[in-house]
């Protein structure tokens, strides 16, 4: 498969002097365009950093990471600007919607920068949020939204953008287990039905088990999977496979449709 | 309870920014009112210091000149009970020549050369006293040495086209008399270097009068006098002479002029300190409120511990104290140093000698202690509700803001993008603190605007006054004279019409049975020259009736009534009139009459004492209705040709005409030149100059002069007011520092969320510019009350001290106190554009979004 991103002996510390805490250490990983990969590890590991050195949302101290050719660590603040503009979307734990912005006007914030009239960024935010089920909902406020449906919203506003990357940090952890798992289900089908790039940071072995590519993290470095880990991820993939559909159809999520 | 203390000291040094602005802006609070009453303090206890330090005299009494016999000895004053001291001079007014070749008229006091004023003196700044033998020494005022650059060495020509006299400076000088010098001691408006002060040598006067002459005596009294008794004594003691005025130190111009410009700031003062109190409450308020609500889950897990909620009130408390009194101690110094300058500015724009400031612990304590109770008060609320918090509640947060839309008619009226629509609306997420922003940049507009409107509505009435007048310019004579005499004296200076009027102080007593030594000026009932200016009642029904106008002006707790009936006593003879009308005027003490009636009251029937003129090509002639008499004058110096100008009568003409000494009229000095500078032929003279050319011109006031002089006073104090423009930019810009630095820490994550999707810096910052914009505005819109009701609460202190005009609200004035405003909001902005910008977005990004 093409790889959308490369990582190649990337560092990352924290503080200086007696203070230095090293959080990536000669990280190397390449991420297949397309596919969608969880980040998994203990807490302190560097799964965040290392997907907001991704997003371009902080700098590596050394190595490369390459997307799509645009070389992070050394691109301008300008490039680096354009590049979340339209090449990276994030999907955040707490959601991060904007309080005073209605659902649908939060889709419409990450449109900004595409050139295209208020009438068509406010048809493409009404598409966006029917995928993920929440065109009924779109006229209201973050506060009230239950956690589940701002993430649905969250969703839609990074896909609305049509991004190369999606980035999601956690996006399952602050939502009880049912919710958890419609996010989930909705991120991924609209992965995989529009053929995104996924990278997702998860505490959740079940979720990355629904991974196509697991990236094991441990001390700042990439650890090798354990064979329980091995065996974990088989089962799970079954049933990631017989839950999917059911999901989707809980939704209600329409198939992917002519938005490219 | 060391736990909580802990927790007190480490709040402290987290918040040290916000604590310290709270501090600054009640250290700002105390200057304001500290250094308000301080300036005060500072201008009575200089008045106070000169005038005992130089021994103001407690009486003057002016009269006609009298040689020294036929005057009592000093030592027959100096006996009279309750006086201390004594001492006599002859005083006299003439004029200069400034460089630029206009007139200034100059006072000249012809003093003992041998010995120092024992009432009166005279404090030698620099250069040397006079010394008997050297006649043609002067000592200058330092006022008028400083307004016209005169030192020690240089040559001053007194009247230099009629008798002229050369002075020689010998020293510069400060005198109790003049700390406020005037031109125009009728109004109470200062006009620095208008007016020269020279102190001669008698020696000089004396070689020219072969009498000793005397026109006024001065006297101090005892402290123990009686005052009025003591006046009594004097006044019997000098009956022999013709007495035209009698002063006391309490009208003394300088001294008056003080009591009444003070009274005026000193009422102001305690609204102004309101103003600036409930600004820097607002921001403590806020201030104290945001830290209590951000700790509220510290304060539910202290709670939770075991510590009582009173314990914890007492913390904020403390917390609250803390920058109250940092703010109250740094404002000693701040409102020293605040009325200092404002002091000086004070006196540089009035000419008033440099301030000597007095230890004020009565008003540093008291400003001091208002920021500290301003400090406590603001907190006060905050720490109740704490009181209130349970540990459940507290624990939960519950700090956040839930949004859920404006109501319709706001949202139709959101335009623009997303990002625009997401400014406007983060104004609304905190309603009272986006109204308390608002209101405190309202009120720190409002402030400036409104005493820029006090100043302003000071020079459009003084502006319509001058308006008002017909007339171009104002002679006085030296002596009463004929209406033909005042024909022949203005013939060929470019006098179109004239109207006399007549001049002189008199006893006046007042319906609530005080009397007050007053200014009678007698103007004609019909004129077109002379507008009576009556803003109540109605004027005279003639030129002889008993009736009277009273000035409204500065009347204090005596306002004047129509219908009053007030008693003027000149020379023994009492009449009576009745108040038919008020005026309202900057001046002081006077009552206005018919002219023919003052014309009785003063024994001037057919003379007058000065004229109103207006210029043009025209000759002279009378507009008004004086009572005619003799034209000695048209008979002394006929024009032979119609079509020649009128030639002006010579000096010797016009005192053969007139009846005074002729001994006193022909003995041209020694060293002393009639008209010493003959007036070229080729450079034309303007008509002031032309009429103080003449020997019996006094002093010559042109309209325009007086109105421009006014208005450049009235300006200067808008000087006054740039601490109070800074001092509303600085708050509001502190107080928005504070906010946005919260608000921009409360919607960190937002931002970087934002970024995130690919915001940069610029629409990052125009977001944040435009909720400051949306702040602003409503704050101008609010200002227009605030402004309106700020001048108004200004001007009615203001009027009950001094009188009232209408407030002339300026467009022009508000938006200058906008504009700092406006620039302190977006500077205000800076820091937190750029802790954005520079936002280190990962690590904001962990964060909880709130909302």
């Amino acid at each position: 498969m093409d790889t959308l991103v490369a990582v190649n002996r990337l560092c990352k510390t924290y503080g200086q002097g007696a203070l230095a805490t090293p959080v990536l250490r000669e990280v190397s990983a390449s991420f297949a365009r397309g596919a969608f990969t969880a980040i998994v590890g203990p807490s302190g590991c560097g799964k965040t950093t290392l997907l907001s050195v991704l997003g371009a949302l902080e700098k590596g101290d050394s190595g490369s990471v390459v997307v799509d050719g645009l070389d992070l660590l050394s691109a301008s603040p300008r490039e680096l600007t354009e590049y979340r503009r339209r090449s990276v979307g994030f999907v955040f734990q707490f959601y991060n919607l904007l309080p005073t912005l209605t659902a649908v006007e939060n889709v419409e914030s990450g449109l900004e920068f595409l050139g295209l009239s208020s009438r068509a960024r406010r048809a493409r935010a009404m598409d966006w949020l029917a995928r993920v089920g929440m065109v009924d909902l779109a006229h209201r406020f973050p506060a009230q939204l239950s956690g589940g449906q701002q993430q649905r919203v969250a969703v839609a506003r990074v896909l609305a953008r049509e991004p190369k990357l999606i980035l999601a940090d956690e996006p399952t952890g602050n939502l009880d287990e049912e919710s958890g798992a419609l996010v989930f289900a909705c991120i991924r089908e609209l992965q995989r039905e529009n053929g995104l790039t996924c990278i997702m940071v998860t505490h959740d072995h079940e979720l990355a088990a629904r991974a196509d590519d697991v990236l094991r993290l441990r001390d700042g470095r990439v650890a090798l999977p354990s064979p329980e880990a091995l065996e974990a991820d088989e089962i799970l993939t079954v049933r990631r496979r017989e839950s999917g559909i059911a999901v989707r159809r809980a939704l209600g999520l329409r198939a992917a449709g002519n938005w490219r | 309870m060391t736990t909580l203390l802990r927790f007190v000291w480490r709040e402290l040094l987290h918040a040290k920014g916000r604590f310290a602005i709270i501090a600054l802006i009640l250290t700002l609070q105390a200057a304001a009112l500290g250094g308000g009453y301080i300036a005060q303090e500072s201008l009575y206890f200089t008045r106070d210091t000169w005038s005992e330090r130089l021994r103001l005299a407690d009486l003057e009494v002016q009269f006609v000149p009298a040689s020294r016999e036929e005057m009592p000895s000093l030592e027959a004053l100096r006996a009279i009970p309750g006086v201390a001291a004594v001492n006599r001079r002859f005083v006299s007014l003439g004029y200069m020549e400034k460089s630029s070749g206009a007139p200034l008229p100059v006072v000249v006091q012809y003093l003992d050369p041998s010995a120092r004023p024992p009432v009166d003196d005279i404090e030698l700044l620099e250069g040397r006293w006079l010394r008997p033998g050297a006649p043609d020494l002067a000592i200058v005022d330092r006022s008028f040495a400083a307004s016209h650059s005169i030192g020690i060495g240089d040559e001053i020509v007194l009247n230099p086209r009629r008798f002229s006299s050369r002075f020689v400076v010998a020293g510069v000088g400060l005198s109790a008399e003049y700390l406020v010098p005037t031109a125009n001691p009728e109004l109470l408006v200062p006009h620095k270097g208008s007016l020269g002060v020279v102190y001669a040598s008698r020696e000089a006067l004396d070689r020219t009068f072969p009498d000793e002459l005397y026109n006024d005596v001065v006297f101090s009294f005892s402290p123990e006098a009686d005052a009025r008794a003591t006046t009594r004594a004097v006044l019997a003691a000098l009956d022999g002479l013709e007495i035209e005025r009698v002063v006391t130190k309490d009208a003394t111009f300088g001294h008056r002029f003080i009591d009444v410009l003070l009274s005026g700031s000193r009422s102001v003062t305690p609204t102004i300190a309101l103003l600036v109190a409930l600004m820097a409450s607002i921001v403590a308020f806020i201030a104290v409120h945001r830290l209590v609500a951000e700790r509220r889950r510290e304060i539910g897990c202290l709670l939770a511990q075991g510590f009582s909620p009173a314990q914890l009130a007492g913390c904020f408390f403390l917390l609250g104290l803390t920058p109250g009194v940092l703010g109250g101690t740094a404002g000693i110094p701040a409102a020293i140093f605040f009325g200092r300058a404002v002091a000086r500015t004070t006196a540089a724009i009035t000419g008033f000698p440099e301030p000597m400031m007095p230890s004020c612990p009565g008003w540093l304590a008291l400003a001091a202690g208002c920021s500290v109770l301003v400090g406590l008060l603001s907190a006060l609320p905050a720490t109740l509700g704490v009181l209130r918090l349970r540990p459940s509640h507290a624990l939960r947060g519950g700090g956040e803001v839930r949004f859920v839309g404006l109501p319709a008619f706001v949202e139709r009226l959101l335009a623009g993008s997303t990002s625009v629509r997401y400014a406007v609306r983060n104004v609304f997420r905190r309603v009272r603190l986006s109204l308390a922003t608002a209101t405190l940049v309202a009120l720190a507009v409002a402030l400036p605007a409104g005493l820029l409107t006090s100043i302003a509505s000071w020079e459009t009435w003084a502006q319509d006054q001058a308006d008002r007048l017909h007339w171009d310019a104002l002679a006085s004579f030296k002596v009463p004279l004929a209406e033909a005499q005042v024909e022949d004296l203005l013939a060929g200076k470019g006098v179109a019409a004239w109207d006399g009027y007549v001049q002189g102080y008199a006893s006046v007593r007042r319906a609530d049975g005080i009397v007050e030594e007053m200014r009678v000026r007698g103007l004609p009932a019909k004129s077109d020259l002379v507008s009576l200016g009556v803003t109540g009642g109605s004027p005279f029904t003639d030129d002889h009736a008993a009736e009277a106008l009273l000035n409204s002006a500065f009347a204090g707790d005596r306002p004047p009534r129509i219908g009053e009936v007030v008693t003027v006593t000149r020379r023994g003879v009492q009449h009576e009139l009745v108040v038919v009308g008020v005026v309202t005027d900057a001046a002081l003490s006077t009552l206005i009459v018919p002219r023919g009636t003052a014309q009785r009251i003063f024994g001037l029937e057919g003379k007058v004492s000065g004229v109103y003129m207006k210029f043009g090509d025209e000759p002279a002639r009378s507009t008004g209705a004086t009572e005619h008499a003799a034209h000695p004058a048209s008979e002394a110096a006929p024009s032979t040709d119609d079509s020649e100008p009128a030639r002006p009568a010579s000096t010797a003409e016009v005192l053969e005409r007139i009846d005074i000494d002729e001994t006193t009229a022909r003995a041209l000095p020694a060293g002393v030149t009639n008209a010493a500078v003959e007036p070229s032929q080729d450079v034309p003279r303007d008509p002031k100059s032309a009429l103080l050319d003449e020997e019996l011109v006094t002093s010559v006031e042109i309209r325009t002069e007086y109105a421009r002089a006014t208005l450049a006073y009235l300006s200067a104090f808008n000087v006054i007011v740039v601490p109070f423009v800074v001092l509303g930019g600085v708050l509001a810009f502190l107080f928005l520092l504070g906010v946005l630095g919260f608000l921009l820490v409360e919607r960190e994550t937002e931002y970087a969320t934002l970024r995130s999707m690919g915001y940069a810096g610029t629409e990052i910052a125009r977001i944040v510019l435009t909720e400051v914009g949306v702040l602003a505005a409503a704050g101008i819109v609010l200002s227009l009350g605030t402004w309106a009701a700020t001048a108004y609460a200004l001007r009615v202190p203001m009027a009950e001290a001094w009188f009232w005009i209408p407030l002339d609200l300026r467009a022009a004035d508000l938006s200058v106190c906008c504009g700092p405003t406006l620039v302190f909001l977006v500077l205000a902005a800076v820091p937190g554009i750029r802790a954005l910008v520079q936002l280190d977005l990962s690590s904001a990004l962990r964060g909880r979004a709130l909302g």
